[in-house]
């Protein structure tokens, strides 16, 4: 790469640190610092809620399924995400407002009690560590820039934590807004350059087989189902929901989600296009550089250097949002409720502060052990789901007193049967090439059984649900706190 | 023209375009809010 190139990869990096600094001088107590103060207004909204929840993983995830499969990972991935997005804006986000909260496991303390905000704090934690992104950023810093991959994933979380400690949410959301913007200017003209440069879309249905262009792919219905169902993620996304909380009005998280899903959709449609750009090309690359490697060839001067910028800001958008959920978990999801006495504003915050660099070692630790990201990503969602989904939406709709046995039951089942699902597939199966899963083979009389480890959910989810409903049957009545629904509800 | 290609032109324009315009929004809010006294 050109020194113009290196110097506008360093300018970005040294505006965001400004910028962090900048904002640190604003910030007062906790709320300040976690939810911004519940001032975000929609752009804002817009520019972090895109640019936070697509990362490294959507970017090089989504253009190797392109690059592999076609199509179908626009329709049956990425599609079931915009619909859940719009059912969060329209019937999860004005409940959430209502009731107060800071964050995901706090919607399960008012319903359940203590047992059931320390599960699903477990499981948002677990969720919310950066481990792609980091993972992401040491690659690209290693193959763009020749710095060794160690360094590369401790400068990235390293410059991303300094931000986040310094700023908080308002920081991470305000550096964001240069992120979106970058990731979606830069991938916008790549794509427009790299489709010129290889004869237009007409050349990709020249160049590739028919299966490319089907919707299905060549993916089982059962697969295609669990895609599907991964969407449901967004209902308990710890990100969306601090974003909610943080939002100075429901007006405000509504429009900005509703302009979300055009973006998203016009994002995950071009990273496709282009993975199967690569492909008709006959770049021989792994499938996960195919989009680094033609942006890379097609780009000229200048952009090229504002592309990495981009590839990086899609990467350090993710890590300081989510080092901040985590920290936040440690702090105020886990610590402060177990805690003899409840610790003051000034102490949260420091203690969060703590959490965000405990979190960042921790992802760090992961980043640097493990070779493959994709089981421990389906892993994490996974694990979400199953213990939150059931008990926070029963805690939001059903109108009826909720009993702790009821949410601690139902969290701990999904926690647990995703667990096993995924340590049977792991001991037990076999790594599948063709579809870079884990399988596992399980013959009952004369069938054969296929379970891939992104079943998960579909055992988890029932018995959370099982658990559920023998928690309400069986379990002792709450206390005389009012009900999350009554809270949540139009006066 | 095929609805591949509209859809794919529309997705470049959206990106481009569109994040532009958002960015362009917030710093006309980001000038109002800056404008509010720091918290104490």
């Amino acid at each position: 790469m050109h020194a113009v190139d290196h110097a506008i990869i360093a300018l970005y990096i040294l505006g965001i640190l400004a910028l962090g600094f900048a904002v640190s001088r604003r910030i007062g107590g906790f709320r300040d610092w976690f939810i911004a103060g519940g001032t975000m207004t929609t752009p804002v909204l817009v520019c972090t809620l895109v640019s936070t929840y697509y990362g490294l993983d959507v970017l090089f995830g989504a253009s190797e399924v392109g690059f592999v499969d076609g199509v179908v990972g626009w329709f049956f991935y990425s599609r079931p995400y915009y619909l859940a997005i719009l059912v969060a804006a329209v019937f999860f986000a004005r409940r959430l407002r209502r009731g107060a909260f800071l964050s995901l496991p706090d919607v399960a303390a008012a319903a359940y009690g203590r047992g059931t905000q320390v599960v699903v704090a477990v499981a948002s934690f677990v969720y919310a560590l950066p481990m792609l992104a980091v993972m992401g950023i040491g690659l690209v810093l290693e193959v763009v820039l020749g710095v060794p991959f160690v360094w590369g994933v401790l400068a990235g979380a390293a410059v991303s934590v300094i931000y986040t400690l310094m700023g908080g949410l308002l920081a991470d959301a305000l550096t964001d807004t240069v992120q979106f913007t970058l990731m979606c200017v830069t991938l916008g003209i790549a794509a427009a350059l790299a489709l010129d440069a290889s004869g237009g879309v007409a050349a990709l249905r020249t160049a590739l087989p028919a299966s490319y262009f089907e919707p299905r792919g060549t993916y089982p219905g059962a697969v295609l189902a669990v895609f599907g169902i991964g969407a449901l993620s967004v209902l308990v996304e710890p990100a969306f929901y601090q974003r909610i909380f943080a939002a100075d009005s429901y007006r405000s998280v509504l429009v900005a989600l509703a302009i979300g899903v055009v973006l998203w959709a016009a994002f995950d449609w071009i990273v496709t296009l282009l993975g199967m750009t690569a492909a008709a090309i006959g770049l021989d690359v792994e499938p996960r550089s195919a989009l680094l490697a033609l942006t890379l060839d097609v780009l000229p001067i200048g952009l090229k250097g504002l592309f990495i910028a981009g590839v990086i800001a899609t990467a350090m958008s993710t890590i300081d949002s989510y080092l901040l959920i985590a920290g936040g978990n440690l702090s105020y999801d886990l610590y402060r409720p177990l805690a003899r006495t409840g610790p003051g504003d000034t102490e949260l915050l420091r203690l969060t502060r703590i959490g965000v660099v405990i979190s960042a070692i921790v992802t760090i630790a992961f980043a640097l052990f493990f070779t493959s990201m994709v089981s421990a990503w389906v892993f994490m969602a996974s694990i979400l789901v199953s213990s939150a989904l059931v008990p926070i939406v029963g805690a939001l709709f059903l109108r009826l007193p909720l009993r702790p046995a009821a949410g601690l039951a139902s969290s701990l089942a999904g926690l647990l049967v995703a667990a096993a699902v995924f340590l049977l597939t792991n001991v037990y199966g076999a790594y599948n090439e063709e579809w870079g899963t884990r399988i596992w083979s399980v013959t009952a009389g004369a069938r054969t059984f296929d379970i891939w480890q992104e079943y998960a959910v579909l055992f988890a989810l029932p018995a959370s649900a099982g658990a559920f409903l023998l928690g309400q049957i069986f379990g002792r009545a709450a206390g005389t706190t009012a009900p999350v629904h009554a809270m949540t509800e139009a006066p | 023209m095929s609805a591949m290609v509209v859809f794919t032109w529309l997705a470049i324009g959206v990106l481009v375009v569109g994040s532009i315009a958002v960015f362009a929004w917030f710093l006309v809010d980001a000038a109002r809010m800056f404008r509010r006294p720091p918290d104490t």
